[in-house]
């Protein structure tokens, strides 16, 4: 055999150089990521994952919470007597809600996931070396956010199979098929997930935005009502009402751009006037050329109005009424009168306007709960514990009223005792002054549901397929299909 | 077949071991066996000991001069080939190994050494195509020379030699070398044989010993001159290859499939291959930026088509598998012209005008007024339940009002027709220069394009401008060197495209629907009107007010070095890169609804790609002895696929002026991101072919891949193939016959890979925007965003082909016919997990399909006296099903485990409910709207009702050409056909009165054909009345048959060569016309049964082009 030439032994170098060089052990290198072994290992950590769990609130701003297609807000407005909307939402309006209607579908499909998130948020923070102190409060942040999202789930579906703990939600399957739970199991999971969370939020955080005690105890108060827990409800609220909350001197103040994180609020979505980050809200409320007064030149999409007859219900010289306009001036600086062109209703302007907002995303906080609205529910809870009506509750009534008209001690709209002779006058007078007081702040369905009151007034506003399934929400068909042990809401 | 996954390090380090020891042996000669010693004997004698020492035996006559001279000789271990040769080294003996071990010597012609000179040629067919592996031979003597791939060769001779140029399949000519150095010889068409070179993986081969299944398709076939990118162009020019859907904008992309689509997840593209380098189907295009679709863009507009040379359809997996875990979708092999000897220039001009084939129809303003009315007065009876929705009697009613007055209507006339407004003229300019020069040691191509289309859309365009080097440099006897590098720019200006409903509404949707009664004026603002009962859509016009580019500026550069060892062995080192960067920039203008919404909004993206590659082929080929023919290739590859990219965007311009060129002039808060990934590929390759007789053929290849996408358990995969061909005609029995001119059998069997996920199978958090703010300060939020799955593999396709190559007449008929069956294990594709994990997929291996599939080429020469006739026909149809589908993967009620892959399930009509019907099935359905099928026959209407209908996959695609040549006039037409494919029509659907039609109330448009829809007046119609049918949430029932047959193309040439001006310069002078896309039959009732479907498609457009093509030289 000849001796090799140096021209092979380039080819051995070249290639055994080669094949030892590059290839190394293709272990995959991550750039943009973060992988496991390096997270939930600091407070910074922490604050990032729970960060992750705070924005299935609002998403992409047009989230689950915010006001837009989909949203809670959309879900408990529609079919009542203070919201409708210009666009061709027929099957909806009307509530015609068949398997299939997406206005249906995308808070379930928000918020079932968003609901294992937290858990695993939760769970992780719990495996974490970080101090304890620092874990607990996270964690009850988190709880405090699963609470939301299992209370408003109960309450617009049903009792459902929720991811709460850590296996289910550490490693997935797609033969996980869970029947639904009974309803004392959902309803103690969140009553208890509340309780055990309030115990340890603070009463007010550094970083707005965030859950505090009382935006827990906040939802609680809702869901005992909802189940007419009077007495429970009565408590909470007095706990609530220890806590320092105020009501404004002036309603409009509430919503003014300029007097965010107020006493009045207990817990808001943090908004600023950027992309995604905003509140979508004159965008749905607004006609093209409605002119600003801010000098805002706005994407308005022109849907949302509040029908004349809720309009016309409010009490006269009742300032909260001022927020709803039938007439606007527009861009070629005509005085627009809604009512007289024909329109359905006013426009809903109860948030102030933001002039740094450059047209389609204001920064107006969107409120999730607010003080009038807790001493309304002790109000409520009060005279349902009652034999009769009492002056408590009438005070409370007053309270919120106060502010609404001029001259209010000396005036017919304050309320007195004596004119509430039933148990029942009194709980219509508080149906009435929550419409009055609350109206699109995304709670009158649920206050018509909880007065038995909601198919009635879904009829009375022209809806054509009323019927008890409109009580809850249906499950999506894909919930249904992969998970063949869901079972459908009654009626649907 | 068991595919063997090599995990263990040990077996890794032994196969490196046994590849390394593989090349040696290959360097050196492996049937060495002559071993002989002698010196200053005559070469009479030293033969005579050769024939003692070996089994071979000498032939010579007596009196062959030479046999005295005197030598010496000293060979150990050597074949006869070598040994003779050292032996006969300085005489004037050639010789020449016959069978039986029988080795003839014969003299050496000869020739005056002092008079030859080196001449360049070219070889072209008589549409001056170059001829590729034409042999050139010396008459009278043995010496000769073949083309290379342009057509070129260069050789030494005589003045007034005459030179013998044959090719198969054309007429063997005769050429006498004159004074000249430089000569043009056209050679013709004989129609008796059909033979040539094709590219293969890792090399070429003769068409005629290829047993694995390959077309190969010329340029001169394709309508390029009308086309950003080749793939444009290959729909049924290719037996097996479809070319589906895609989007008719300039540049547009579309599905190109080889042998179907029966993979589910992991995608169907096959590889490409430039020139050598294979391409990465990382799309890089930044559709981010805006809410619209920039629309399907073609990954290949960056290639010149007028650079390719020829381009190759690997289909069955014997031709595959060496590309291993990408080959499994087939393989393209593009590859470019190069230099040639001799110096040549070509020129080609073009330029089209572009309408659109078929635009929608819609309702003019008073039509839509009368519409309204009508819509709203069956709303009226509807709400009242009057006849036919109720038995309420009209006179009982409130009188209806109806929205528009008479007067109003014949006011309103036509209105604005906003589709007329937003669509012009479409415009396709190129030019294309190709230089190339060359000797025999060194060769040289440039070439430069400039390609430039106004889309038929306002705002939609492509510009070109590219160039392209391609050089072959001999360096010395033993090595030799090559670069193809091409650079691109393409400028593409992006229309606000997509289906997108509402606020998502591009300028198509916007301009089909927005209603004719809003005037196409700006307001003092200078905002286009906007219609305030639909407020979320932008005015169409407005739109264009929208400046948003993409600029794509690619190089593609693939080098190597070639060392021979010796005449047989040569090692192959390659390096190239392909750096692809595409940088979008827009600007939403305050005049654009949603510029508006942020005072201005501006974006600039910028994303790139670089792949670098590494390769070392080490090819072997030799005659180990007569009739028995081997060739190796043995190879390592390293790949190395970088993406990385950054985007900046603000918004709050106080002028729109600056548009995106200076963002710190936006007020709001900038949004940054960047970001970066990387994916590495090392394979090991192997080819071994071996022919006997050259009757018999047999083909091994195997690839070892190893990437760092999968599963810690499963990184590396081996893809092994093997082939057999039998060429029966070069079998003594049929010899005799005259009727089959070639008949080759082919059969293989093999696996591929695809690897083609997205992400690799580790579990990963991502910052993905999922951000919060607190207290005014924006807190950034992590999340989980992938799932491990440690298992994750390859998807597996094993292989099986069978195919017939025909020849009869003296090859005047020819084609062939391939018959192939698929089957897909370890499916990859993203597994549903419960919609209620935080994480809705993980990727995983699940399922298996099966492809099956029949093909066939058929060219024949109808006439081939001075009017000349070609056609060239090709089937393609495949089937493909799922076999086996993971128990976990949640099916629809209406889906089958074994259903075909592309199945469209939907509803089946039964006609419209008619007043006073009873439907118990479908309570809620008023007169009208359409009645659906209770399959299940469980008294409801839902989606277990839905069945299979068919498939939207062609059962079959035919192309047909026919080429005609008289004198100088040339004419050619292609007809394209898919049958049997399942469509649906969204735009119609949804503008029609399939889905609702409510939106007319607020002044939407819709087409035109909803005036025939039912109504309490027009009871008799089979259209439905436009109301929302509840019953059809989950799914539909209006698909269609999407059979079409397309004349695709007419070209009339005429060459001009020598007739304009009197010069020896110009070799060819053709001026053409052409016409694409002239006619389509179809029943099909959408804008086209092909372009993409959603329901506001970029129309389909008809070409009308002039060119010409100039070759100097």
């Amino acid at each position: 055999m000849k001796i090799i030439n140096f021209k092979q032994i380039i080819l051995l170098f070249a290639t055994g150089f080669l094949i030892s060089s590059c290839e190394g052990d293709l272990e995959p290198k991550i750039y943009d990521r973060v992988a496991p072994s390096n997270f939930y290992k600091t407070p910074n950590d922490l604050q990032a994952a729970t960060t992750s769990v705070y924005w299935e609130l609002k998403q992409t701003g047009w989230g689950p919470y915010m006001v837009s297609d989909g949203s809670r807000f959309i879900m408990n407005e529609v079919g009542t007597e203070e919201w409708t909307t210009k666009w061709s939402w027929d099957a909806f309006l009307n509530l015609n809600w068949i398997i299939g209607e997406n206005m249906a579908y995308q808070f379930y499909g928000s918020i079932m996931g968003a609901t294992t998130k937290a858990t695993y948020v939760i769970e992780k923070i719990k495996e974490s070396p970080v101090e304890e102190s620092i874990k607990s409060k996270y964690i009850a942040e988190m709880r405090c956010l699963r609470g939301f999202f299992a209370a408003d789930l109960y309450m617009l579906y049903g009792p459902l199979p929720i991811v709460v703990t850590r296996d289910e939600a550490f490693y997935p399957t797609s033969t996980y098929k869970p029947s639904r739970p009974s309803k004392e199991w959902m309803i103690s999971y969140v009553e208890n997930e509340l309780i055990e969370c309030s115990k340890i939020l603070p009463v007010s955080q550094s970083d707005w935005g965030r859950c505090t005690k009382g935006a827990a105890l906040s939802k609680l108060l809702k869901f005992y009502l909802y189940q007419n827990k009077w007495k429970e409800a009565d408590a909470v609220a007095s706990e609530i009402m220890t806590l320092g909350y105020q009501l404004q001197t002036n309603y409009a103040n509430i919503f003014s751009i300029n007097n965010e994180q107020n006493s009045e609020i207990i817990f808001a979505i943090p908004c600023e006037p950027k992309d995604r980050y905003g509140l979508l809200w004159f965008d749905n409320a607004l006609p093209p050329d409605f002119k600003s007064s801010v000098g805002v030149n706005y994407t308005a999409w022109n849907g949302w109005r509040v029908p004349w007859a809720f309009y016309d219900s409010f009490e006269t010289g009742d300032k909260r009424k001022n927020l709803i306009f039938q007439t606007y001036t527009s861009k070629t600086n005509t005085t627009v009168n809604l009512r007289t062109a024909g329109d359905v209703g006013g426009l809903a302007m109860k948030y102030g306007e933001d002039s740094k907002n450059p047209g389609q995303w204001t920064g107006n906080d969107y409120i999730q709960f607010r003080y009038a609205d807790i001493l309304l529910c002790k109000a409520e809870a009060l005279n349902e514990i009652s034999a009769a009506p009492t002056q408590e509750i009438i005070d409370l009534l007053n309270q919120v009223r106060f502010r609404a008209f001029d001259n209010f001690d000396a005036s017919t709209h304050k309320l007195r005792l004596a004119a509430f002779a039933t148990k029942a006058a009194m709980r219509d007078q508080i149906l009435k002054d929550r419409g009055a007081e609350l109206w699109c702040e995304g709670v009158r369905r649920e206050d018509l549901i909880r007065h038995g009151k909601y198919l009635d007034v879904a009829t009375s506003v022209g809806a054509s397929f009323v019927g008890p399934k409109n009580l809850l929400y249906p499950i999506p068909s894909y919930a249904l299909n992969e998970n063949p042990n869901l079972v459908q809401n009654p009626f649907y | 077949m068991k595919r063997k996954n090599i995990t263990n390090p040990f077996k890794k380090t032994l196969l490196k071991g046994v590849l390394l020891l593989l090349l040696a042996l290959f360097s050196n000669n492996v049937s060495a066996q002559i071993t002989v010693e002698a010196s200053n004997k005559s070469i009479k004698e030293i033969l005579k000991v050769l024939e003692t020492e070996s089994k071979y035996r000498f032939f010579y006559n007596e009196g062959l001069q030479g046999l005295n001279k005197i030598t010496s000789i000293k060979v150990e271990n050597l074949t006869i080939d070598k040994t003779v040769s050292i032996l006969l080294k300085d005489s004037e003996i050639d010789y020449k190994i016959d069978k039986n071990n029988l080795v003839v010597l014969v003299n050496k012609i000869k020739v005056n050494q002092s008079e030859l000179k080196k001449i360049n040629g070219l070889v072209s067919d008589e549409k001056s195509n170059p001829i590729v592996g034409a042999s050139i031979l010396i008459k009278g003597s043995k010496e000769g020379t073949i083309t290379d791939i342009n057509g070129s060769f260069s050789i030494d001779v005589k003045d007034n030699t005459t030179l013998v140029i044959s090719y198969i399949g054309y007429k063997t000519t005769e050429y006498t070398v004159g004074q000249q150095k430089n000569i043009l010889i056209k050679i013709e068409k004989n129609t008796k044989e059909l033979d040539e070179v094709v590219v293969v993986a890792y090399g070429t081969m003769k068409k005629s010993d290829v047993n694995a299944a390959i077309v190969s398709i010329k340029p001169k076939d394709l309508e390029t001159n009308t086309s950003s990118s080749v793939t444009q162009t290959l729909a049924g020019r290719a037996a097996g290859l479809t070319v589906l859907g895609g989007s008719a904008q300039p540049g547009g992309g579309q599905q190109v499939l080889i042998r179907g689509a029966a993979s589910v997840g992991a995608g169907n593209e096959p590889l490409y291959v430039v020139d050598g380098f294979p391409i990465s189907n990382a799309n890089i295009d930044p559709g981010s930026g805006s809410r619209y679709s920039q629309g399907d863009r073609n990954f290949l507009n960056t290639l010149n088509p007028n650079d390719i040379a020829s381009i190759e359809i690997l289909k069955d997996a014997s031709a595959t598998a060496i590309y291993g875990s990408r080959g499994c979708n087939g393989v393209i092999l593009i590859t470019t012209k190069r230099g040639g000897n001799g110096f040549k220039v070509d020129y080609s001009a073009n330029y089209s005008v572009q309408a659109i084939a078929k635009r929608p129809i819609m309702l003019t303003a008073s039509q839509l007024m009368t519409k309204a009315n009508g819509y709203l007065y069956e709303e009226y009876l509807i709400r009242f339940k009057a006849y036919p929705y109720g038995t309420r009697a009209l006179n009982t009613l409130p009188v209806f009002r109806p929205k528009y007055t008479q007067d109003q209507i014949t006011a309103a006339g036509i209105g604005t027709d906003w589709y007329n407004l937003i669509t012009q003229q479409g415009l396709i300019n190129q030019q294309n220069v190709s230089i190339s020069k060359g000797s025999e040691d060194s060769k040289v191509l440039f070439s430069m394009n400039y390609f430039d289309q106004q889309g038929v859309i306002k705002t939609s365009g492509l510009k070109r401008f590219s160039g392209r080097l391609n050089v072959d440099e001999k360096l010395t006897k033993w090595l030799d060197f090559s670069i193809s590098l091409t650079g691109s720019v393409v400028d593409n200006t992006n229309a606000a495209l997509g289906g997108g409903e509402n606020e998502n509404s591009g300028i198509i949707q916007s301009a089909l629907i927005y209603s004719p009664l809003i005037d196409p004026v700006r307001d003092t603002n200078g905002e286009y009107l906007i219609n305030p009962n639909n407020a979320l859509i932008p005015n169409p016009l407005s739109f264009l007010d929208i400046t948003d580019n993409t600029s794509q500026k690619r190089w593609l550069t693939n080098s190597f070095f070639n060392i021979h060892f010796d005449k047989y062995a040569s090692l192959k080192l390659t390096a190239g890169m392909d750096d692809d960067r595409a940088e979008r920039h827009l600007y939403l203008p305050k005049t654009f609804m949603y510029g508006k919404g942020q005072n201005g909004f501006a974006s600039i993206v910028d994303n790139s790609k670089t792949d670098y590659l590494t390769e070392a082929t080490f090819s072997y080929i030799r005659d180990i002895a007569k009739d028995h023919n081997f060739s190796a290739v043995l190879g390592y590859s390293f790949q190395q696929l970088n993406i990385q990219g950054n985007s900046a965007n603000t918004y709050d311009f106080f002028t729109d002026a600056f548009l995106y060129n200076q963002l710190s002039v936006g007020s709001g808060t900038p949004n940054v991101n960047s970001w970066r990934s990387q994916s590495l590929m090392a394979s090991y390759f192997g080819r071994m072919q071996y022919s006997f007789l050259d009757r018999y053929l047999f083909t091994f290849t195997g690839r070892l891949d190893g990437s760092d996408k999968f599963g810690k358990n499963y990184k590396y995969g081996f893809f092994p193939s093997g082939a057999f061909a039998w060429k029966v005609t070069k079998e003594p029995f049929m010899q005799e016959q005259k009727i089959v001119s070639d008949l080759k059998l082919r059969l293989s069997l093999g696996q591929t890979g695809n690897s083609n996920i997205g992400n690799n199978a580790y579990e990963f958090y991502s910052a993905n925007g999922h951000n919060y703010y607190f207290g005014g300060n924006l807190n950034t939020g992590v999340g989980l965003s992938q799932l491990p799955n440690p298992d994750l593999k390859w998807e597996t396709t094993t292989e099986a082909n069978f195919g017939v190559d025909f020849g009869f007449f003296k090859n005047r008929i020819n084609g062939s016919v391939e018959l192939f069956y698929k089957n897909i294990s370890d499916l990859l594709s993203a597994m549903p997990l419960s919609s209620n994990a935080i994480i809705s997929s993980v990727p995983a291996n699940i399922g298996k399909s099966e492809s099956k599939g029949l093909e066939i080429t058929l060219n024949t020469f109808n006439l081939t006296g001075e009017f000349k006739w070609n056609s060239n026909f090709t089937l393609t149809s495949y089937r493909d099903k799922w076999l086996e589908r993971n128990p976990n993967f949640i099916l629809q009620p209406f889906e089958k485990a074994g259903d075909p892959i592309h199945a469209v399930y939907g509803f089946i009509p039964e006609g419209l409910m008619q007043p006073g019907e009873v439907l118990p099935t479908m309570p809620q359905l008023i007169p009208g709207q359409m009645k659906i099928q209770d399959v299940n026959a469980d008294g409801k209407i839902d989606n277990k009702d839905m069945v299979l209908l068919g498939e939207n996959a062609p059962k079959f695609t035919l192309g047909l050409n026919n080429s005609f040549k008289y004198k100088d006039f040339d004419l050619s037409f292609f007809l394209y056909s898919s049958i049997g494919r399942l469509g649906f029509s969204s735009m119609n659907f949804k503008y029609g009165t399939g889905f609702e039609i409510q939106t007319l109330k607020n002044g939407n448009n819709f087409l035109a054909e909803i005036q025939d829809g039912w109504s309490s007046t027009n009871t008799t119609s089979t259209m439905p009345s436009g109301f929302r049918n509840p019953y059809l949430l989950d799914g539909q029932y209006a698909h269609q048959d999407a059979t079409y047959l397309r004349l695709k193309n007419v070209t009339l040439g005429y060459n001009f060569k020598g007739k304009l001006i009197k010069t020896n310069h110009i070799n060819n002078f053709r001026l053409y016309a052409d016409v694409q896309n002239l006619l389509t039959i179809t029943n099909f009732s959408g804008l086209d049964p092909e372009i993409d479907n959603n329901s506001a498609p970029y129309p389909i457009q008809r070409t009308f082009s002039v060119g010409l093509n100039i070759t100097l030289n």
